[in-house]
This record gives C-alpha cells, structure tokens and sequence, in this order.
C-alpha cells in the first residue's frame, strides 16, 4: 500500500486491468534508476565507462599521487591552445600531452583534506581563472603562464623631492624656490596679475600616487599619497629679468618599485602607473594620471608637467581578496564571499578580471547572509544566499527573486538546454525557468535529497551539463559519507542515479568537438586518483564493477491502493543489449523482500521466429566468425515474465545486473495485471488492530 | 610522425555483446575525425623535434628583407673636407616641418594578421650653407659647432605604418617646453635674472640635437591581413630663437647617409596546411559484413596507419608548440661589457668602407677592435666581441642574422701629441664605431667592417656662456651608441663566422698625427641572433 511520503517521492501509478492495456515508458513508472542512461531514442542503458585520461602506459602521473581537488578545461586561443587544468594536491597542473607528465603551474596551495568549498575555474577574456576559496586565485594563459589574479597589496607611496624656500638673509639674491629639489618646469598656478613684469606664482601643493599593473592589464590599489611637494607664493619679475614661465617648476618622484621575480616579488607586476593631484589648493586632490613607467624597479622620475597636461583621474580598487565563489558577468568578474566579509560581492572592471574598483560591490543581503553561489544567467548576474535568490546586474538597484529558496552549493549550479538554470537548494533540486519561475525539481527524489545524503558536504556538490545526453549531472557524497559518489541525473523531467565505483572530487565537460566529460577522483577498488573519462573505456582499464538497476515504484490497481490485484505477467521491452540474463524481482504491499526472482531475463532477443533467422545471437561477438557474420542494429522485442503475484494491493519489480558482466537496455513495459474478485474488494482492508 | 588523438572508444567489445554498428562507429569515427585536421598539441611526443623537421618556409616568419644601403659621408683624415650636398643615395631633409619617407628604407608588403617587426638605422650629419665669411668654406660643410657655431639637428625620425607615424617611436620631441637644462646655478639669480639651473636661450635643441649621430629605430606593429607600406620618416623641427620664437632653419640641413632597414612578419595564426589531409572511416551499416576487410582495412587499419604516420594536413593550426618543434632562433648569443673604468681608442679613421685594421692604437690609421685600451686584447666581458657562430653550428649558412650592439661613448677628447696629454677639449672632433667580423679561414688581424653599421658622433656638447669665444666643450658626452647588422644569409651567405666585435677609430680636430682624438667608453652590449626564416 503507498504511504503519503511514498506519494510525495515515488510514482505510484494505477495499472489497468487487463492484458497489457497500455504500454509504459520506463520513466513514467521509475522510482530509482541507478548506473543507467538515457538514449537519444528515451531509453534506458546501462551507463559504461570510466576510463582513465591519461592512459597507465608505463605509470600514471606523478600528479596521481596528490588528492585531487579540480578540474577544468578550456580550448583558449580559439581551441589551438587544448588546456586541461587540473588540482592535485598542493599544485596546479596543466595535461601536457602524449609522452609528457603534467606541467606544473603553481605550487604552494592549500591541499585541503576536507575543504569547505569546492574549487571553482572559469574562462574569461582568453584566459582561465581558478580559486578554491583558500588561496589567492591565479589566472592561466594559454602558454601556461600562471600568475596570482590582481596584486593583494597597495603598493608604497612615493616620495618627492620638491623646491624648499630659501631663508630669508639669502633672498637678496635668490629666489624664493631656489633650495632643494628647484629646476624649471611646468608645475606651479599663476595668479593675480597675469603678466611677465607683475605676475606671481601663487602657493601649491601636491600629492602623488602610485598603482601597479600586472602582466594581464590589472591595476593594483592606489598607494597612499605621497608627502607633500611644495612651492611657496614668488612675484615674477621682482625688478630682475625673471617671467612667468620661468617661476614653474619641476619634481622629481622617488618610486620603490616592487621585489624582483628572482627575491619571489610581485613578479607578475610588468609596469608602474604614477598619478598626481592638481594643486590641491585650487582643485580636488584626486589622483590624475600622469605616467606609466616600463618597469618595476625603483626609480626617479621626473616631473615637469603642468596640471592642465594630467590625464584622467585614477580609481582606487581594493586588494584582491581570496573570495569562494565567481562569476563571469559582461566581461567581467563577479567574486563573492570573501573570509573577511562572507555576504559581499565585487565586480571587476570590464576586461580586466582582477581589478576591483573600490566602488564596485553589493551586499546582496540586506541581513548579511552568506553569498553562496554567483552566476550569470540570462543576462543577469545572480547572487545567491542559502536562503534567497537576488539580481544584482544593477549594483545600485538589485532585486530579489525569490526568498526562501536558496543555494548551497555554488558549484551546482548548471544551465540545462531548455534554458533553466538548476541548483541546489537546502531540501532540494531547484529551477529558474527562462519565464523567471522559481520551481522545485526534486520531488520524484525528495527521499533521496532528505536523507539519502550528507547534508553537511552539500556545499562539495559539483555538477556540469553532459554535452551528449544534456542532462544535468550533479555530484554529492551520499549519506554516511564524505566524498562526492553518488551523481543524480536529471534530464528535465526525471532523475536517475549513478554510482560509477569513483569519488568525484570535480567534475567538467571539455570545450571542444570531443563533448567529454570529465571527473577528478579515485577509483575505489584500486585506490587510484586519477583524471576518468565518463561514458568511456578501453580494454587497458577495468573500471570498477557495479550494480544497474531499474526499480519500479509502487503500482496500485486504483486510485488510492485498496483494491487488490492479481499480478499475473509482465512484459518487459528491451533493446538488444548483451548474450546475458537480468535479474528481476518482484515486491508486494510496501515492502521490499522479494517475493519472486526471475534471473533469466535475456538481455537479448530470440534468434529466430515464424522461420527467420535474425543471427542476432549467432553473430554475437564471442562466437562471431570473422567474414561470416554481420553486423545488426540493436532490435527492439518484448520478454514474457511470469509474476503471478495474488491479491496484491501495490506492488513493483526491480531489474538488475552486474556490469560489465552484463549490458541491457529498457524500452518499455506492459502488464497483465487484474482486479482479485472475491467480495467486496475494500472489504479485505486490513482492521485497525490487525496483526497478520 | 606518430600521433595519439586523446579520442576515447566507447567501450570495448566483450564477448557478450550484439556486433552493434552504432557503438562500432562510437569507437572508430571520433578517432578518424580527430584525425581529420583536429590533432592538437597533446596529440604529439615531445621528441618530435629530435626528429629531422624540416620547418617550412613561412612558419616562423615571412617577408624577410634586410636592406643595407652604404653611402659615403667623405669624412677622412683630410681634415673635413667639404661634403657633396646631396651625394649619391644620401636623403636630405627638407626644412619644412613635414614628414618625409627616406629614400630605400620603405617596404610595401602583404602580410597576413600578425606582427611586422621593423629595425632601422641610420647615420645623419647636420650641414650648412657656408657664406665664405670668417674663413669658411662657400657651400656646403660639416657644421660642426667649434667652428660654425652651434645649429641643433632638431631633426625626429619616426616609423610610419600605412600613414600614421607611430607615436611611441618617435626619437625625441618636437616640445619647446622639453628643452634640455644646464646644470649649473647662479649664485646670485636675481642679478643674472636666472631662476635656478635653468636652459638655454638661442639654439635650443629639441627633438634630435646632435650634429651627427646614428639613430636605431625599431617596434613591433600590428598588422592586419592585406597590403601596408612601412617607412622611416623624418622631420626637421623648428629652431627657437633667443625670444623663443620659431622658425625653420633655412641656413642648414640634415643628410641622412648610410643605412639599414629590416621588416620582418611574425604572423599571429600559424600557416594552414597546403592541403587537408584525412582518414575515412565510414559508417557502419545494418548488416554490413562482419569481414576483415570491414574491420581493419576499411576502418580500424586505415585510423591505426593514419596515426601512426601524420600526414602535413591532419595537425591542427597552432598544434606544434616549442616542445615540439626547433627553435625559431638558430642561434643566439648576448653579451656585456662593463671596463670599470673608461677605455679609450684614438686610432685614426681609416675611411667610409675600409676593412684596414690598425696596427698600432695611438697612431696609425684602421679599425681598432674596443677593447681594454692598452692595446691588448683582453678576454671575456672586457670587450664587445662575440663568438656566436662557429663551426658546424653556422651550417646551413641559412637565416637571418641581426646584430644589435650598444656602446656608452663618455667622451670626446682632443689629445696633443707634442704635449703627451689631454688637451684643452674640443669640440669638432669625430668617433666612429662600426660592426666588424672575423670569418672562420680569414687570415688572422682581418676582418671585414660593415660600412652601414657605421656610427659617427661629433662632440657637440658646449655651453656657450656668453655667445663670445669663451667656448667651454668637452663637457660630458655621455651618449649611449646604438649599432645594428642585419643581413639574409639566405640571399648574400656568409662564410662560419669566429666572432663578431665592435671596432672604433676618430678624427681629430686639428691636423693629425700632432693632434688625435681619444674617444672614451665604458660599458657596452651586443646581441646576436640568427633567425629561422
């Protein structure tokens, strides 16, 4: 008999009486479906593979032997440059090719034995960008090169050397600027009277400022200013031979620079940006440029320019913080969540990924809640919390879309083809539909989701679209343990499990004409990390066995299961898979001990009928002779399995295999299923005290 | 070449399965795709570039051309002779403020998208028109400042890309405000009506003011499919007078005499193949014979023999990374040199062209290779000389040799003979420095001296305090000395080369040998690279 909860998380379909009154797709009546595929033709196959990306031609990498944390790839520079990148332990690295390790390109990191969130990669502007929440994020070109994203620090102030006054028992024959750091320039505001015999050069101050700018165009903050350089109130003419131009002056601005490459520096930092303020006398103090210096090492600059020649005012962008979760969004990148400040969101400026103006941020939540996940969709950028959903495209002017629903784990979140956006919540699998629903997808395994996982890992999840199949896979550690294995699948409509004998520490598809997906992890049985190639083998690796199952949910002879029902045969439709038996059991009444086995459910159909030979079975490949045989699309046939279940109120069946003993696949089924007549058929619902 | 296409079956046959035709193409077509001009960089050993390659033309560069145009200045130990205005395959340059292409350093190309890379050289000399007055030639003659006074080249060379000259390359700056300084200060500024150090007042230089001095120009220009005309142009700036007014000089002139010119495009996007190469492996059919024939010859034999012998066209554009492949460089060597202290050469000028070497450094007449100032030769970082070609290595005698070398001149001086010292320095006197080199199976003391490598520089540095006689030269010089040597080996070879060195000589101010010119360096650089073209 179904329960309620049986009601809310498995189906529960009414079979009409009768021989085979309607025929079922297998989705319309699974409850679990596990190791098994979808077809483009909507069946349902045993799922093959992994295999290993890196074949074991004389040993696996020596990047194997660290606990893998990421995966991603990315065909930059248009697809030439194939760049795999991979985290294993404490490095990064990037898959080199036939006969080459992997390259190391960053070492250092955290190798996190239990790490509180996933690591995270993205394309953007040619280039990869990594994080896993613990480190600072490096940017990868397509050559390799890796270098930290954006500076962390502000650089030193500089110093300037300016004009000091002379003192006063010497100004018969000096000028008043003629002591230190005093040469002729373009600095200084003339005022009063404007002409060469009467003029003056009015009192000034300024500041400078310094930015570094990395090797990808990045600026780093603003330094502080610099000390004040100076220039005291002169007359021009003063009854001698001076004029007005000649009272401007020069200074000259002492630059650090920053460490060298070679002493482990900044050494992604290619050129320096100097910036000064107009007299701040007469005009705002903000920076403006002045110059970019080709260098990093410490300099003397020069400055003669007037305050009208000064560039454009220079922003201050904060540090690059480490940050969990981004985004790319217009060219652009979104960061979120940083150790610091877990509910704040900054945007880059266009085109340069690791500056971050410091006017550039939002705190999605107005209770400072946790951002959890970032991304773009639809032409907005989403933040979201654990308990809510936000636009935040407008910094100045977000928008809530949906509160109660949250995310938890950002690297669920996954576009499906129809142009849903899928993530997971707290108690389930959403969906953002393109008309802006918001919508639990989950149901059909809501058991599953409440306590069929570990709930305290959720945040590991990792999931990518299969570009083959497109339905959306996500991987969770299953309840009881800690590392990502079980992988729900959901099609847009139905969802299925996959335990492929494989912790899955990441997951990715590849970005180009291959469509592969790939998962970092270690194979279970023979306790090997590795990079794997989903839905993939070849004779060099065994991949782990495992069990293929369809388990029917719980099937009624009416609406609400108190009419009982003779079971008597069930047809099942497959597709030619392999010379093989299945195994099919039969439950009854809720429970799930068997009451009947069938194990010689062929996974094949019959050779021949009516006098045609299909050779089908004859042709199959460990008898096939090489010149005879031929090759035949895979048929669809029925099989007849005697059930003969009595006065039953509900019941299912299971069909199962071992793979990669067995290959089988489910095109439909059909029931010869009838009302058991005796009586008045509630009559025979158990009493309220009844034990047996 | 073998190849491994990172292309997955998906699945092995077991013998439990249905000979299935669509998991037989799933196994075998990706593999024939991929091979099908998709072989990326993953797809190959590394030791492939152990293998014979042969890099196609192309590949690594194209439209190589190196242009040397020599052209005789006339300088020689007559004492300055009066030079032809206009002497054969010189460019003078007029007095407009305009921009004009010099004569022999313009290319016109059709590049692909990419990069050109352009390297110029060139000497130019300032001349004026004598009037006759104060003893002076009638005509054109060397303007040099200890005679004729001061006249500032103010002349900017530039490189000009389809009509936009770029600005970043431009020598110097046509800025009256960008004056140089005199680095002196009055002790009494109000009475001189000098506000600190402070600059000039008549003939100013901006832009280029050197009266003679060789300019090297050089960037790296993006390029967009179709045709572009490179040049080196130059300008004359205005004069400024003492009441900072401007004008163009119509009383000299700037000749630009020998010189180089490379172009060369480094293209962005490698060359696609002359043709496309591939496998077929067709589909299997329902009922499609289960024969050898269908199995291997057809399919699986025709990927496997694929893979295992790449053809040209089956590797993706840009598959071959420098793992794979010789370096675009066939050689290289970059040297420095650093005497610690000023070294100094005054052997005489031995003429526009000469190869003769001087057998003595103070007073005969050749070349004399930089080197410790004491007459020897001395080892290692002591001078500029490279030995980056040798023996086998320079087999092939293919590529493009591009020699870049910089020498820090510090000083000018007229030393006298009869006085065993220093002279009073003057201005007016000559350096030169030029690129020589040794050859393996030249008679050693030989070399042969690049004559459009040759730099001359005039010491030109005076302050002029009161506009009368009291001349102060010989201040610091100072000058950095740019020298470049190009040349397509692939059109004018050259036999293997021992070395390559720096050689300089001067000329002195008065009548030789009882006065010479001792011209002072100190540090100095060169790079040598032979190009894959």
């Amino acid at each position: 008999m179904s329960s309620p909860a049986n009601q809310v998380s498995m189906p529960t379909p009414v079979i009409p009486s009768g021989e085979a009154q309607k025929i079922f797709a297998p989705g319309d009546l699974a409850w679990r479906i596990e190791n098994l595929e979808l077809t483009p033709e909507g069946t349902l196959r045993t799922v093959v593979g992994p295999c290993h990306y890196e074949p074991n031609r004389a040993q696996y990498p020596a990047a194997y032997s660290a606990a893998p944390h990421g995966i991603f790839h990315a065909g930059l520079l248009g697809g030439i440059a194939d760049s795999l990148i991979c985290h294993f332990g404490s490095q990064l690295y990037r898959h080199a090719g036939w006969s080459r390790n992997f390259d190391s390109l960053a070492s250092g990191l955290n190798d996190e034995a239990r790490p509180a969130w996933p690591d995270q990669f993205l394309a953007l502007g040619g280039r990869i960008i990594w994080t896993n929440g613990l480190d600072r994020a490096q940017v990868i070109s397509h050559d390799g090169l890796t270098v930290p994203l954006g500076f962390d620090i502000r650089p030193e102030a500089p110093q300037v050397l300016c004009p000091s006054p002379v003192s006063s028992d010497e100004r018969y024959r000096l000028f008043r600027n003629s002591a230190g750091y005093s040469w002729p320039g373009r600095i200084g505001t003339l005022g009063d009277i404007l002409n060469d015999e009467e003029g003056k050069l009015l009192p000034g101050k300024w500041f400078y400022f310094l930015q570094y700018e990395d090797i990808h165009g990045n600026l780093s903050p603003m330094s502080a200013r610099s000390n004040r350089a100076r220039v005291h109130a002169q007359s021009a003419n003063d009854g001698h031979d001076v004029g007005l131009d000649d009272m401007l002056r020069q200074f000259a601005v002492e630059i650090g620079g920053t460490s060298s490459p070679e002493s482990g520096g900044y050494n992604h930092a290619v050129a320096m940006r100097l910036y000064r303020t107009a007299n701040v006398r007469y005009a705002p103090g903000s920076p403006r440029f002045l110059a970019r210096i080709s260098s990093i090492r410490p300099c003397l600059f020069p400055d003669a320019r007037a305050d009208g020649e000064l560039g454009s005012e220079g922003e201050d962008n904060v540090p690059v913080p480490v940050f969990r979760v981004m985004s790319a969004f217009q060219g652009r990148l979104a960061i979120g969540n940083t150790p610091d400040d877990p509910a704040i969101v900054r945007l880059s400026a266009p085109g340069f990924p690791g500056t971050f103006p410091v006017s550039s941020w939002i705190y999605p939540d107005s209770g400072g809640a946790e951002v959890t996940a970032l991304v773009s969709h639809g032409s907005r950028l989403l933040a979201f919390t654990e308990t809510s959903v936000y636009d935040i495209s407008d910094m100045q002017n977000s928008s809530v879309i949906v509160r109660g629903v949250g995310c938890v784990a950002p690297r669920s979140v996954a576009a499906i083809r129809d142009g849903s956006l899928i993530w997971l919540g707290r108690d389930g699998f959403y969906s953002l539909s393109a008309g802006g629903a918001v919508n639990r997808v989950s149901d059909a395994i809501h058991r599953v989701v409440t306590d069929g996982l570990n709930r305290g890992r959720l945040q590991m999840a990792v999931s990518a679209i299969d570009p083959v199949s497109g339905e959306y896979r996500c991987a969770l550690s299953p309840a009881g343990q800690v590392r990502n294995r079980m992988i729900l699948c959901f099609d847009g409509a139905s969802w299925r499990h996959m335990d492929l004998g494989i912790e899955i520490n990441d997951i990715c598809t590849t970005d180009d004409p291959r469509r592969y997906m790939l998962a970092i992890g270690r194979d279970l049985t023979a306790n090997q990390n590795g990079v794997f190639v989903l839905d993939h083998e070849y004779q060099d690796y065994a991949p782990p066995a495992r069990t293929c199952r369809y388990r029917s949910g719980w099937m009624k002879f009416d609406g609400i299961g108190e009419t009982p029902g003779d079971v008597r045969e069930i047809y099942v439709g497959l597709v030619d898979g392999s010379d093989a038996d299945l195994t099919i059991e039969f439950y009854r009444d809720g429970s799930w001990a068997p009451v009947s086995t069938v194990s010689s459910l062929r996974a094949v159909g019959v050779e021949s009928r009516d006098g045609f030979n299909s050779r089908v079975v004859t042709d199959i490949a460990g008898s096939a002779v090489i010149g005879t045989s031929r090759v035949h699309q895979r048929r669809l046939f029925w099989r007849r399995v005697p059930v003969k279940l009595m006065n039953a109120l509900s019941w299912a069946f299971e069909i199962r295999a071992t793979y990669p003993t067995t290959r089988f696949e489910i095109g439909a089924f059909a029931f010869d299923v009838g009302v058991a007549t005796s009586g008045n058929a509630r009559s025979r619902t158990p009493l309220h005290d009844a034990v047996s | 070449m073998q190849g491994i296409g990172y292309i997955f079956p998906k699945r092995p046959l077991r013998s439990t399965d249905v000979l299935d035709p669509v998991e037989f193409d799933a196994d075998v077509i990706p593999a024939a795709e991929k091979y099908s001009g998709r072989l990326n960089a993953h797809a190959f050993r590394t030791t492939l570039k152990t293998a014979p390659i042969a890099v196609g033309a192309g590949a690594y560069f194209r439209n190589p051309t190196a242009t040397l145009t020599p052209c005789n200045h006339g300088l020689s130990l007559s004492l300055r002779p009066s030079p032809a205005p206009t002497p054969a395959l010189s460019t003078r340059i007029n007095n407009d403020g305009g921009w004009q292409a010099i004569t022999s350093m313009t290319r016109a190309l059709t590049t692909g998208n990419g990069k050109v890379w352009v390297l110029a050289y060139l000497q130019y000399f300032v001349q004026e028109w004598g009037d006759g007055s104060g003893g002076g030639d009638v005509g054109a003659r060397w303007a040099t400042p200890f005679v004729f006074g001061f006249s500032p080249a103010n002349v900017q060379f530039g490189i000009r890309i389809d009509g936009s000259v770029w600005l970043p390359g431009r020598t110097g700056t046509a800025n009256f405000n960008e004056r140089p300084f005199w680095p002196i200060k009055a002790n009494d500024e109000r009475g001189v009506g000098q506000h600190g150090p402070t600059q000039p007042t008549s003939g100013q230089a901006h832009a280029l003011g050197p009266i003679a001095s060789p300019v090297r120009l050089g960037g790296f220009f993006d390029v967009s499919a179709g045709p572009h005309l490179i040049e080196v142009v130059a300008r004359r700036v205005m004069d400024i007078d003492s009441d900072r007014r401007t004008t163009y000089n119509s009383d000299n002139y700037v000749v630009v005499y020998g010189r180089q010119m490379l172009s060369l495009e480094l293209p962005s996007t490698p060359l696609s193949a002359l043709s496309g190469s591939s496998v077929s492996a067709s589909a299997w059919e329902p009922e499609d014979s289960f024969s050898a024939a269908a199995i291997g010859t057809n399919r699986v034999n025709a990927v496997r023999s694929a893979y295992n012998s790449v053809a040209e066209g089956a590797v993706a554009r840009g598959a071959f990374r420098n793992v794979h492949l010789p370096s675009a460089v066939l050689q290289y060597r970059a040297i420095s040199a650093d005497r610690g202290a000023s070294a100094y050469t005054d052997n005489f000028y031995p003429g526009y062209g000469s190869d003769v070497l001087a057998a003595a450094k103070t007073t005969d007449t050749g070349w004399w290779e930089l080197d410790t100032g004491n007459g020897g030769v001395a080892s290692g970082t002591a001078q500029l000389r490279a030995t980056p070609v040798v023996g086998a290595n320079w087999a092939g005698n293919s590529g493009l040799l591009v020699v870049l070398a910089n020498v820090q001149v510090r000083s000018l001086r007229e030393f006298d003979n009869a006085a065993a010292a220093v002279d009073n320095p003057l201005d007016g006197i000559f350096g030169f420095l030029a690129i020589g080199w040794h050859r393996d199976g030249d008679p050693p003391g030989t070399v042969t001296v690049e004559e459009t490598s040759e730099a001359v520089v005039c010491n030109d540095n005076k302050y002029d305090d009161d506009g009368a006689a009291n001349i102060v030269s010989g201040m610091p010089f100072e000058r950095d000395i740019p020298l470049m040597y190009v040349r397509d080996l692939s059109v004018s070879p050259l036999d293997p080369m021992n070395y390559i060195s720096v050689y300089g000589s001067t000329l002195p101010g008065r009548v030789a040998p009882a006065y010479r010119t001792q011209m002072t360096w100190q540090r100095g650089s060169m790079q040598v690279l032979r190009l894959r073209i």
